[in-house]
């Protein structure tokens, strides 16, 4: 599993489970609050709708004690009512709608003793009918409030009913008196709000199933509609609080949740993908730089500027590379030195053998001279072969001697100056062009090491241009490593056909050579003298482009 | 008031006999199928044109509330005979002058050419317009000027002067009781209250009860002066059979109808429910569109409706209720008029129009 793929997985785990359980609790405590606030209000309402009905019995109590004290007072009715005058009749019959109306009243019903009805305001056309049954059970219902569905001329409506009496020549009369109930309105319910007043009468369905929270009051209940003689029951007062609006919420917070989650996944997937980008690049580079390190390429740059922890990584890498660099330097000096011994016994050795030959014609020509001077022309023309042979074979042995590495003097040397002397010798075969620093002060080194890296790079860049028109050779020199111990920077850049890759993954390696008559050894001499003069060497390259060749030298000490 | 303003060929006085309006004289042909009615010869619009036989054809056929008027009169052809006679020729034979003739939809009238509505009676409207309306003599007779009041309360009317006023408001007319100044006259028995049972399975009137119904209804019911409906009903040779009264209806959602704005209608209906002499559990009222096809739907098992008492055409109307309906007579109505005493004498015809008679001279 990956870097990134981990780092994804641990934001998800760090940012999604509290998420979720935050979702969780939000809905559990939104879920249990707003419960408990609708059984409040429930239960409120339910109180204030008790207040409703007994207020509005108060009134209704009040008012029919009124009429009471009016009908009781009222010579018309004892006329009407107990002495039977037709001339009163009609007053009386219409009586009941007038005082209904002035009373405030939905319902009003005058009857006998006998239960017969004298005047009814609700239903005029009724009078004269018998209904004893009505004052019966408003009775039986005590002092409370009755709900009666009381009969009309065009049908039916519900009225909150209560009874009183008079006595009137000894007669007793009773007065059924009422307001019209609507149950939309008891408690002034605010029906947006998802609370609702509902009366169910006796044998009605129980509570809807779409009610959340409910509570229940029982009223009395008679109903004056039905073929049968009526009886009092009891009509259930429903305070339903409907749970769409916490339904409403659950799906808000649902889809709010949700949409944090998803965007909170998209933030975690670009938090972890830049993150991973901005933990796992700089390793996978400081990995490949590691990768390119061995005893023979310990000039890896692992500068930065980064201050976090990958750069304090970098900086300890490029120190110990520094410090294996020199290590290695004094393995190699100790290596040269300890080969320096097989290589003298080497030179002696071959020496010898190159002397020996001449050694042998001298000693041949001296007997010659010695005992036949006569023939000494003649024996020096037949030996003369001898002698340049082996004078060949030494100047040979010279020549390859020659090439082994002596050691570099580790002294100030000026770079410009080696660098201007370079550019004089290889006049003609590149144009050159030259950018020095004027106050560069001198590298420490081997003037001829310095120079033979010299002829090696700006050679190779002056091959690689192949002719190619206006293209040129660029050597600049500059003050380097401001952070650190202070170096000079030389960089010969071209303009040639620069290296692939792959190209300069081996340029590096010995007898590797992209020329015919290349030897390979070239940029190993170049990066052996470099490693020696404990400076840096880097290529930048980019094929059809050019080559940059970067080298860094240490600062003489004054 | 219209009938100050327009008249009709003839009319009949409250004893029932015909007396001349537009057409002095008459005479029969054919059997009594051809009735010839002569113009009186003043009989003049109000801008002094001449009525002639060819103003009234072409004022009963450019009418459209003549027409049927016409067809329930029985009149098949109208055309002129002469410079004063008029031709109408009758489906039937007639022994005597079609009483439709004096139906207020065949008053003569004439639009003028700025629109206005142009009569023959003895009086016509302020020609400017006033408010509240004032009726003109339209001749130099001894006719008087009327203004009508418009008011909601009849009483405002009487106290503001009025001198007739045509009501049967209990307290109005108990309050003109009570003024030395003024005479409560009752009118003829104008109207009858019918309760109508269309044929409709499941519904039926107990015959012995319904017989009794006007008596129960008459009294205390409904606040206007009534009393059992009396015969002869005009309506005898128009109702169609009894209905099939085959039991089993719901009668628990059964509504008896009644024309919303009849508040005795209204009194009758509900007390009929109360009292369960009908197979309906509550009352319904009704306009007059939504009556008549109510009715002639027979949506309701009862409806109670009035009639005139004394109609010129007894069964004008009966054209648009089913055939095969019951008519139970319940109770008949009448109004007051209620005059001031020392004002000018007024007249009623058959059908209860009053008319205004000139003054003494």
């Amino acid at each position: 599993m990956s870097f990134r793929t981990r780092l994804l997985l641990a934001f998800m785990v760090v940012l999604l489970i509290p998420l979720g359980v935050l979702a969780f609790g939000v809905r559990r405590e939104m879920d249990r609050r707003l419960t408990a606030e609708y059984d409040r209000r429930v239960h409120a309402l339910a109180d204030v709708v008790q207040d409703d009905l007994r207020r509005r019995s108060g009134e209704v109590a009040a008012r029919l004690a009124a009429l009471r004290a009016d009908v009781g007072s009222d010579n018309r009715f004892r006329l009407a009512a107990v002495q039977a005058d037709p001339a009163a009749r009609g007053w009386l019959l219409d009586y009941a709608g007038g005082a209904m109306h002035l009373a405030g009243l939905a319902l009003l019903q005058i009857q006998d003793s006998s239960g017969r009805i004298l005047s009814s305001g609700h239903f005029r056309n009724e009078f004269d009918r018998l209904d004893p049954d009505l004052p019966t059970l408003l009775a039986q219902a005590s002092d409370t409030l009755t709900i009666v569905r009381a009969r009309i001329a065009e049908g039916d409506f519900l009225a909150l009913a209560r009874l009183d009496s008079l006595r009137v020549a000894g007669r007793r009369y009773t007065l059924v008196g009422g307001v019209a109930l609507d149950p939309r309105h008891l408690g002034q319910v605010d029906s947006a709000g998802g609370l609702a007043v509902e009366l169910l009468r006796p044998g009605a369905d129980t509570t809807p199933a779409s009610a959340g929270v409910v509570a229940v009051l029982g009223v009395p209940f008679l109903d004056l509609t039905g073929a049968d003689r009526p009886r009092l029951d009891t009509a259930r007062v429903l305070v339903t609080q409907s749970l769409s609006q916490l339904d409403a919420l659950r799906r808000s917070v649902n889809g709010w949740l949700l949409a944090a989650l998803g965007l909170t996944t998209a933030a975690a997937l670009l938090a972890a993908a830049w993150l991973a980008r901005r933990v796992s690049l700089p390793l996978a580079e400081l990995a490949r730089k590691t990768e390119t390190i061995d005893l023979d390429r310990l000039d890896g740059d692992f500068a930065t500027e980064r201050t976090d922890e990958i750069g304090a990584l970098s900086r300890l890498l490029g120190a110990m590379t520094a410090r294996l660099r020199q290590s290695t330097g004094r393995l190699r000096e100790a290596e040269r030195r300890a080969t320096l011994g097989d290589v003298a016994r080497q030179v002696n050795h071959d020496i010898k053998n190159g002397l020996a030959p001449i050694r042998h014609v001298l000693r041949h020509l001296t007997q010659v001279a010695a005992e036949e001077p006569a023939k000494l022309p003649q024996v020096f023309e037949e030996r003369r072969g001898t002698l340049e042979s082996s004078v060949g074979y030494l100047d040979t042995l010279a020549g390859n001697y020659a090439r082994l590495t002596p050691a570099m003097a580790q002294r100030p040397c000026a770079l410009n100056e080696v660098v201007r002397e370079v550019a004089r010798l290889c006049e003609g075969r590149a144009p050159l062009r030259l950018s020095l620093a004027a106050d560069l002060p001198p590298v420490r080194g081997d003037e001829l090491a310095i120079r033979r890296v010299l002829e090696n790079v700006v050679g190779n860049a002056a091959d690689s241009l192949d002719g190619k028109p206006g293209a040129s050779v660029t050597i600049t020199t500059e003050r380097a490593g401001e952070h650190g111990a202070p170096l000079v920077r030389l960089v010969v850049a071209d303009e040639g056909r620069g290296m692939t890759q792959a190209e300069l993954d081996r340029a590096f390696d010995d007898f590797y050579t992209t020329k015919e008559r290349g030897t390979g050894l070239g940029l190993t001499i170049v990066r052996r003298l470099i490693q020696d003069l404990g400076g840096r060497l880097r290529v930048e390259t980019e094929p059809g482009l050019g080559t940059r060749v970067i080298i860094e030298l240490p600062v003489a000490q004054a | 008031m219209d009938r100050q303003l327009y008249e009709t060929l003839v009319r009949y006085d409250c004893t029932g006999r015909v007396r001349p309006g537009l057409a002095q004289t008459w005479r029969s042909e054919d059997g009594g199928r051809v009735w010839i009615l002569t113009l009186r010869p003043d009989a003049r619009y109000w801008d002094g044109v001449a009525v002639t036989p060819q103003a009234i054809a072409a004022s009963w056929a450019a009418d459209s509330a003549a027409g049927p008027a016409v067809q329930a009169a029985g009149i098949l052809a109208v055309a002129a005979a002469g410079e004063r006679d008029l031709r109408l020729s009758l489906a039937q034979p007639h022994d005597s002058l079609p009483p439709g003739l004096a139906d207020r939809a065949l008053a003569l009238t004439r639009q003028a050419p700025d629109k206005k509505r142009l009569g023959t009676g003895h009086y016509r409207p302020a020609p400017t317009g006033t408010s509240p309306l004032t009726l003109l003599p339209a001749d130099t007779s001894a006719h008087a000027v009327v203004r009508v009041l418009a008011t909601r309360d009849l009483r405002d009317a009487l106290d503001a002067g009025a001198d007739l006023v045509v009501t049967d408001d209990p307290a109005t007319l108990d309050y003109a009781a009570t003024r030395p100044e003024l005479s409560v006259v009752p009118l003829p028995w104008n109207r009858t209250y019918i309760l109508v049972v269309p044929s409709r399975p499941g519904f039926a009137l107990d015959s012995a009860s319904s017989g009794r119904l006007g008596e129960t209804l008459a009294q205390d019911v409904v606040r206007v002066d009534a009393r059992p409906a009396q015969p002869p009903f005009p309506w005898g040779s128009c109702a169609g059979p009894p209905p099939a009264g085959a039991p089993g209806a719901d009668p628990t959602s059964a509504r008896l109808g009644y024309p919303a704005d009849d508040r005795t209608a209204r009194d009758l209906a509900a007390r009929i429910v109360a009292i369960g002499a009908a197979p309906a559990r509550s009352i319904v009222g009704l306009d007059s569109a939504a009556l008549r096809e109510s009715i002639r739907a027979a949506r309701e098992p009862a409806y109670v409706l009035a009639v005139p008492k004394r109609p010129l055409v007894p069964c004008e109307g009966r054209t648009l209720w089913p055939a095969d309906i019951t008519i139970v007579p319940l109770v008949e109505t009448r109004a007051h008029v209620v005059v001031r005493r020392g004002a000018p004498p007024v007249t009623v015809d058959w059908d209860g129009a009053l008319r205004l008679a000139p003054e003494a001279p």
